[in-house]
């Protein structure tokens, strides 16, 4: 099947800074792909080439098999939602829903906006709303009225770019997965910009693991979070981060600088490797060696365990269950099939 | 006089005294006020806000305290009021034993980093972190040594002879830290420190933030909206709401025992599942009837027959064949190191801590069952716990 969206090779440069490095990518008609990197990588560069508020020196974009690369923004119908709320303050919710539909040269009847305006109103359970000025609006509905003016026109692709950043936590979680809901049922493709790692893991068909202009990898959340291609896309999904060793073979086992022997050698690798095990991937016993608890951090449905282990500090994820304080002694184990290594 | 700044170490603070706020040697005066007391603290401010609304707290030295609550929780105000930057317009604030209420900023000795708490960008980080000692006229030696002290502590030597603009996030938050630990005052007070940065950078910096405290032992209140954030950082987590306290405790109390709905709800990501019903009393036994479904328990003395709301947190819900509630998958949202399964069932929306398990999809039907050791009662009328 041809994609919906296709970009090839698009590279953007502002001064002495390239942007985009050469960025290849495809979305399908029906997919919600997360763009995740670090302040800096070149996440809204990417949105904005897109959308068309910035031209690409070199590359090309291909929407639904057609070239779209240089064409004006209106003529690509892409509803983009930026991280500030962007509203008129003094013009009720209503007003502000129906304004993309009155832009120039859209010619909808006054049936056709109200029914829109409703519609979208519904589909963000903002109807008890739409008679309000937006300046009178929480944080919470003003981001969901922005998004509301983003679907009244019923556009072919929707871009966000980290929509979510200015709202509480507590709100923050409860709309990813609202606007992944909603996505879902609109049927619409998305690209959705974010730092935030748990945003990107819980929302994304796919995600696109950015850093400074280029793609280090693409894959499902399950694939990214599993087998990064890099310790650098490690660092970049999982809370707490991935506990990495730098390891060398010894006697058939994989061995810290210090000796500290964690894993067998299961296959002919080089002589040296980095290795990467998630905090829930090891558990607090079963394991030869000791290691003493520094930090016991209670997160609620779990614990998190700051250990040094033979100098090195590592973080370990236990049931709540598992009682343990400060000073207390574990014998870490590696859980090895889930162990990662890389030939660095 | 040791200091718990350097550690293992005996250093004269000659200089700098009087510093009682970083000494363990001087406890609460008379055993009964703590280093830290609001007394009935409220700010309305001139439109009418009732932005605090005459709250009572006590901090032990040496404590990470952390205000938690949604914006407008009256966080902001309350340690704003605090560091002296806001007039309470009723109510006291003790500090070591000393009604500071009425004392200016400067006078309070207290540190605050602000989330976007701007270093002097015509000013290096060298001078930025000494800025606040220039200002109180320190001796030069003691300036050198004290930002000696404190860049290493914070690993920010390479970065002294930087200017702002050359720093990141971390770096930039990094050298705010230090410009308020630098003096060793009393207290730190820190206004969302880590909000502007990613998430990952987020991470790495409250571990930082908090092994600094624990190094320092100066008592902290910190104020955020995130609640993963409160949790691992506080030793007692202060939850607010519409400018009044509603719950006190350790990070586990409040998680495990929530005193209200709103605290059920707030804390826990994603927070408490709450199910209205009936609690029923026949014949010596005792259940929970909300929808169809009917949970029985041994019988307790204290929860009467009436209209309740069950709480029972995602991960006491498993998935099993066998179990009574029959639930239609919304979202199987994906974490890396579990899941939550956010299901429509007859009782209401029921959210599911489990493991990874990619082959449920939008729409299926999956069976449920709940803990019943784990279940909290609220009042449906006020909202209180009922135990």
């Amino acid at each position: 099947m041809d994609s919906f969206l296709k970009l090839r090779g698009v590279s953007k440069r502002y001064g002495k800074v390239q942007a985009l490095k050469g960025i290849s990518l495809s979305l399908q008609e029906d997919e919600l792909v997360v763009v995740l990197g670090p302040t800096g990588a070149g996440k809204t560069t990417l949105l904005r080439t897109i959308v068309g508020l910035e031209s690409p020196e070199e590359g090309s974009i291909i929407m639904e098999g057609r070239e779209i690369t240089h064409d004006a923004p209106a003529d690509r119908y892409m509803a983009m939602v930026f991280q500030d709320f962007s509203l008129y303050p003094d013009w009720t919710v209503r007003r502000n829903l129906e304004f993309p539909l009155r832009a120039p040269g859209r010619r909808y009847t006054k049936e056709e906006i109200q029914e829109r305006v409703e519609w979208a109103a519904t589909m963000l359970r903002i109807n008890h709303l739409l008679g309000r000025d937006s300046n009178q609006l929480s944080g919470g509905e003003m981001q969901r009225v922005t998004i509301g003016r983003a679907i009244v026109r019923r556009p072919k692709l929707f871009l966000m770019d980290e929509p979510l950043s200015n709202l509480d936590a507590k709100l923050r979680e409860e709309l990813r997965v609202e606007i992944a809901c909603l996505r879902r049922e609109l049927g619409t493709p998305m690209i959705y910009v974010t730092h935030d790692q748990a945003e990107a893991l819980s929302m994304a068909d796919r995600i696109i693991v950015l850093s400074n202009g280029e793609i280090l990898q693409t894959g499902t959340p399950e694939e990214i979070y599993r087998a990064p291609a890099t310790p650098e896309v490690a660092l970049q999904l999982g809370q707490p981060k991935i506990n990495l060793l730098p390891v060398t073979r010894s006697d058939g086992q994989w061995v810290t600088g210090n000796g500290l022997a964690l894993l067998d050698v299961r296959d002919s690798r080089p002589e040296r490797m980095m290795l990467g095990v998630r905090p829930e991937d090891i558990e607090p016993t079963g394991g030869k060696e000791v290691a003493t608890v520094e930090v016991v951090e209670d997160m609620g449905a779990t614990r998190i365990l700051v250990v040094n282990w033979w100098g090195h500090r590592i973080h370990i994820t236990v049931p709540k269950s598992f009682a343990c304080g400060p000073g207390d002694e574990v014998y870490p184990h590696i859980r090895t099939e889930r162990a990662i290594l890389w030939d660095p | 006089m040791v200091g718990r700044w350097v550690e293992g170490g005996v250093r004269r603070y000659d200089l700098l005294d009087p510093l009682p706020g970083c000494l363990l040697t001087s406890g609460p005066k008379g055993g009964t006020v703590s280093f830290l007391e609001l007394r009935n603290l409220a700010k309305t401010f001139p439109d009418g806000t009732r932005a605090v609304r005459g709250i009572d707290l006590s901090v032990e030295q040496g404590e990470f305290i952390v205000l938690l609550g949604p914006s407008g929780c009256g966080k902001t105000t309350t340690l704003r009021m605090i560091a002296g930057l806001e007039t309470p317009t009723e109510g006291t604030i003790q500090l070591d034993g000393e009604n500071v209420s009425r004392l200016r900023p400067s006078e309070r000795d207290v540190g605050f980093v602000f989330q976007l708490y701007a270093l002097y960008p015509h000013l290096s980080v060298r001078e930025n972190i000494l800025f606040p000692l220039k200002s109180v006229g320190t001796e030069k030696e003691e300036q050198e040594t004290l930002l000696e002290e404190v860049s290493s502590r914070l690993g920010l030597e390479s970065l002294l002879g930087k200017y702002p603009y050359q720093l990141g996030g971390g770096d930039h938050q990094r050298v705010a830290l230090a410009r308020a630990m630098v003096r060793h005052p009393r207290v730190f007070l820190m206004d969302e420190p880590l909000g502007a940065l990613d998430s990952h950078l987020r991470l790495e910096m409250r571990e930082f933030i908090r092994g600094q405290q624990l190094a320092l032992g100066v008592t902290t209140v910190y104020v955020t909206h995130d609640q993963e954030e409160a949790m691992s950082l506080a030793d007692r987590i202060v939850v607010m709401d519409e400018g009044e306290i509603r719950q006190v405790g350790t990070p586990s109390e409040i998680y495990d025992n929530p005193s209200d709905l709103f605290v059920a709800n707030f804390v826990g990501s994603p927070g408490m599942n709450l199910l209205k019903g009936e609690m029923i009393r026949e014949n010596g036994t005792m259940s929970f009837r909300s929808g169809s479904e009917e949970f029985v328990f041994p019988p307790s003395q204290s929860i009467p027959a009436g209209g309740f709301v069950l709480g029972v947190r995602p991960e006491y819900v498993s998935l099993d064949r066998e179990g009574p509630i029959v639930g239609k998958v919304l979202m199987n949202e994906y974490m890396g190191s579990n899941c939550f399964l956010h299901t429509d069932t007859a009782l209401g929306r029921i959210t599911a801590r489990c493991e990874v398990d990619s082959s449920l999809r939008t729409g299926d039907d999956v069976h449920l069952r709940l803990d019943t050791e784990h279940f909290c009662f609220f009042d449906s009328a006020t909202g209180t716990r009922v135990e």
